[in-house]
């Protein structure tokens, strides 16, 4: 309001040009600097320094990359869909969990520091008790990615169902509104912030779960080639899997980052 | 953003309660003996309320005015049905108060608003909670919750967000949710005290305007003097905690009222009054 | 909705509701425990699925010695990993913060790295360093970078701005600054970040003992597995949990000695 002078003797390509300028200031170092990595990498590899076994040229990485897509991609299969199974399920256990438990005072006292010392066991130490008990099928590393993916949500949906401050409760109240629509109104919108952000962490914990499984179980998946690279020090296709489990998880996180960002245009308390 | 006087309009409609009993003049509330005491029998005993009691009638508008910790808050808690009394009673438009009434409209020193909705929104928010006749789409009902939020002046903004408006902005949004399901009672929890003393003034003549528009009973909790005797007909005032009614007083002035009054003489001598009442209670 | 309930809510606290956030959580961890114990014991749940918490503590009360004996290198690897990773979190991030532009050019690549799945680097650890405790040193060490050295980048970024333009004032070299001011305002942040560390490390030494290991709480848990011995399992698990409570702890000791330290 105040520039609006100043602004208009401005011609309007110029504000273009500064936005590209401030997105080349972002990209540019790291994209230089890693650019510059991967030529010495390159170079150090086409010299003979880096063993080949060791370290692979990226030229090499990428052509590996490129002739096992096939498999790669089909690998990719059981870890993809088993993480977005997990985080789905983690998510609807974890929510629902949280609100029952946050339904009164008391109930939330009595196991709100249970849920938090159950946060304290390493969940993976537990991934060979899944296996005795679930076997080493598909459906076996869904459950153990759901295992350790809801402790996050259900936390982090507790923690949001307290987020609104007590004098909305007292607007409900005097609007004599009933427990179950003055949570749907307000405690839950506000709970969205945190819900997400332990959405954010449930989703990488699905995938750790998902991959360790297939460490594991060493049948099907990313995890297993990873591994069976790994034992035949083949260790350009090991980089490969890498990088597609890389662009796995970002798929996720990426979905779940849109999913936040429409629910939160709807529903922003920040 | 200041309304002239000459906005002010001359309006004294007698008010037909939706309870259907009180004509203009009688008892409308009827506070009996009420005390309020926390921790009742134990060593932490506090009395917040001390045995109190008094009428407003219809149409009246009080203020109660108290130091700060007096326990005027948890007086009109009471009377808002939100918290309950320790021994006495309290009877609004002729039945005793249980629990909070859908026909009692409130206001908090917090506007809280939903920051997610509109201001329009927010104003129909009343009507989510279903136990009202009509829900927040209804034609008529979003017809007056926009002419109301004209009225205080945010013609503009009805579908801003919070976070887009000032404080008395927002304060303004929580006046016109307080009324737009056409409440009897107005209660009145120091709602202008969080804002700063020019917007303050201009808050008041929004409330005042509002008020001789739609003329209802209300209570309003204030620990400013001058606030006290601008807005009311009637001021009762609190001693310190535990809270009493030590002094009943009739504001004279005839409305519509301009901010000049505060520059009289007559207006002076009665926060005069009213200050000295307050400061020599006895503990 | 009576004003009685809502009343319980407003009134300040009495006595016995103090008590309440202690007892009901007690109370309902005792609840589990008996169930579970019942399950077992009376309803006769098979113990190779689930033991009772008896057999658990029989377990670990018959096999202390072979248990401690794996504890052993988990616990080494575990600190030596974190105390690795809080050297180079720590010494990266306070590199970076005297240049803009490597803090530019090296933080988004390492959050970029940060995108896979870091247990998934294990096996490629293991062809780098081989089996045995350097593997397992080389992961903890790698998983417990990330967290101390994103805690840190903050924290030193969030040094009061008016302090760092008192010092330019009071023309302190980029050292001094960084020494008496910038460090002392990270160490909240750092310490958060070592907490996360010291968690994560712990994970991903048994991780790597899962992987390819001949020793270690992970390797003993894997074959316990195999031997279908699942009250050996969850003893191992709960000396774990102790394991990882106790480093836990000693962090957060280090954290209050350090805030007496500065007086606060």
């Amino acid at each position: 309001m105040t520039d609006i002078g100043l602004s208009l003797a401005r011609p309007p390509w110029r504000d273009l040009a500064g936005l590209g300028r401030d997105t080349a200031r972002l990209i540019a170092p790291p994209l230089v600097l890693a650019i510059l990595l991967l030529g010495g990498w390159e170079a150090l590899s086409r010299g003979g320094t880096l063993s080949a076994r060791l370290l692979p040229a990226p030229s090499k990485v990428f052509d590996t990359f490129v002739r096992s897509l096939g498999v790669l991609l089909e690998q990719a299969q059981p870890t993809f869909w088993g993480a977005v199974a997990g985080i789905f399920l983690a998510a609807a256990l974890g929510i629902a969990l949280g609100a029952a438990v946050s339904y009164s005072r008391p109930l939330m006292q009595a196991v709100y520091p249970t849920i938090v010392f159950f946060q304290l066991i390493p969940k993976v130490a537990l991934a060979p008790v899944f296996l005795l008990w679930f076997g080493t099928g598909f459906a076996a590393n869904v459950i153990f990615s759901v295992f350790i993916a809801f402790f996050p949500v259900v936390v982090a949906t507790i923690t949001g169902l307290q987020a609104a401050p007590p004098s909305y409760e007292r607007l409900c109240r005097s609007l004599m509104m009933s427990r179950l629509q003055t949570f749907a109104a307000v405690k839950f919108p506000f709970a969205l912030p945190h819900i997400f952000s332990g959405l954010r962490i449930g989703v990488t914990f699905a995938v750790i779960g998902v991959v360790l499984g297939e460490f594991i179980t060493a049948q099907t998946g990313l995890g297993y080639i990873i591994l069976f690279s790994a034992n035949n020090f083949e260790t350009a296709l090991l980089l490969a899997a890498i990088l597609l489990l890389c662009g796995v998880g970002i798929v996720l996180f990426a979905f779940f980052l849109a999913l936040e960002a429409i629910v939160m245009g709807l529903y922003d308390s920040r | 953003m200041s309304i002239p006087a000459a906005a002010l309009r001359v309006v004294r409609p007698v008010v037909a309660s939706p309870g259907g009993v009180a004509a203009a003049g009688a008892d409308y509330v009827v506070v009996d003996r009420v005390r309020k005491v926390y921790n009742e029998g134990s060593r932490q005993q506090v009395e917040a309320v001390a045995p109190s009691s008094f009428a407003i009638k219809a149409g009246e508008f009080v203020a109660l005015l108290g130091p700060s910790g007096c326990g005027k808050s948890t007086l009109l808690m009471m009377i808002a049905g939100l918290d309950a009394p320790s021994q006495g009673t309290i009877g609004v438009a002729g039945h005793a108060l249980t629990q909070p009434r859908a026909e009692t409209g409130i206001m908090f020193q917090d506007p809280t608003l939903l920051p997610w909705k509109s201001a329009l929104d927010n104003v129909l928010f009343p009507f989510l909670a279903a136990k009202r006749a009509v829900g927040p789409a209804d034609g008529p009902t979003r017809a007056r919750a926009a002419t109301l939020l004209d009225q205080v002046g945010l013609g503009g903004f009805h579908h801003h967000k919070p976070r887009q408006l000032s404080g008395g902005m927002r304060q303004r949004v929580a006046i016109c949710r307080a009324l737009v399901y056409e409440p009897d009672l107005l209660l009145m929890d120091e709602p202008f005290s969080a804002l700063d003393a020019i917007t303050r003034d201009e808050m008041n003549l929004v409330l005042m305007k509002m008020w001789e528009e739609h003329h209802r009973t209300a209570l309003f909790v204030t620990h400013s003097i001058r606030e006290a005797v601008y807005l009311a007909d009637r001021v009762l005032v609190m001693s310190r905690r535990p809270g009493r009614i030590i002094e009943d007083i009739r504001i004279p002035f005839a409305r519509p009222r301009g901010l000049e009054i505060g520059e009289t003489v007559e207006f002076n001598e009665i926060c005069g009054h009213l200050r000295g009442k307050i400061q020599h209670t006895p503990q | 909705m009576s004003i009685r309930r809502h009343e319980r809510a407003w009134r300040p606290a009495l006595r016995q509701e103090r008590l309440r956030p202690l007892l009901l959580p007690t109370a309902f961890a005792a609840a589990l425990l008996l169930t579970w114990q019942a399950l077992v014991v009376i309803f006769g749940y098979p113990k190779v699925i689930l033991p009772a918490p008896s057999d658990i503590f029989v377990a670990l009360r018959d096999n202390s010695a072979m248990i401690w004996q794996q504890t052993v290198p988990t616990v080494r690897d575990t600190l030596a990993g974190f105390a690795l990773a809080a050297l180079f979190g720590v010494g990266l991030a306070s590199l970076l913060s005297f240049s803009r532009l490597l803090r530019d050019a090296i933080y988004p690549l390492i959050v970029v790295i940060q995108l896979v799945p870091k247990i998934a680097w294990t096996p490629l650890f293991i062809v780098w360093v081989g089996i045995g405790w350097p593997s397992r040193l080389t992961i903890a060490a790698f998983i417990g970078f990330f967290p101390i050295f994103i805690a840190m980048m903050a924290g030193l970024e969030s040094t009061d701005r008016s302090l760092v333009r008192l010092c330019r004032g009071l023309i302190a070299t980029p050292w001094r600054t960084f020494w008496l001011v910038r460090l002392p305002a990270s160490t909240p942040y750092l310490f958060a970040g070592l907490k996360i560390a010291i968690t994560l490390a712990v994970i991903g030494v048994i991780v790597a003992e899962f992987i390819s290991s001949s020793e270690g709480l992970g390797f003993l848990i894997l074959q316990s597995a195999a031997l279908l011995r699942t009250d050996i399992i969850l003893a191992a698990i709960t000396v774990l949990c102790l394991v990882g409570l106790v480093c836990y702890g000693a962090v957060h000791a280090g954290e209050l000695a350090v805030r007496k330290w500065h007086g606060e």
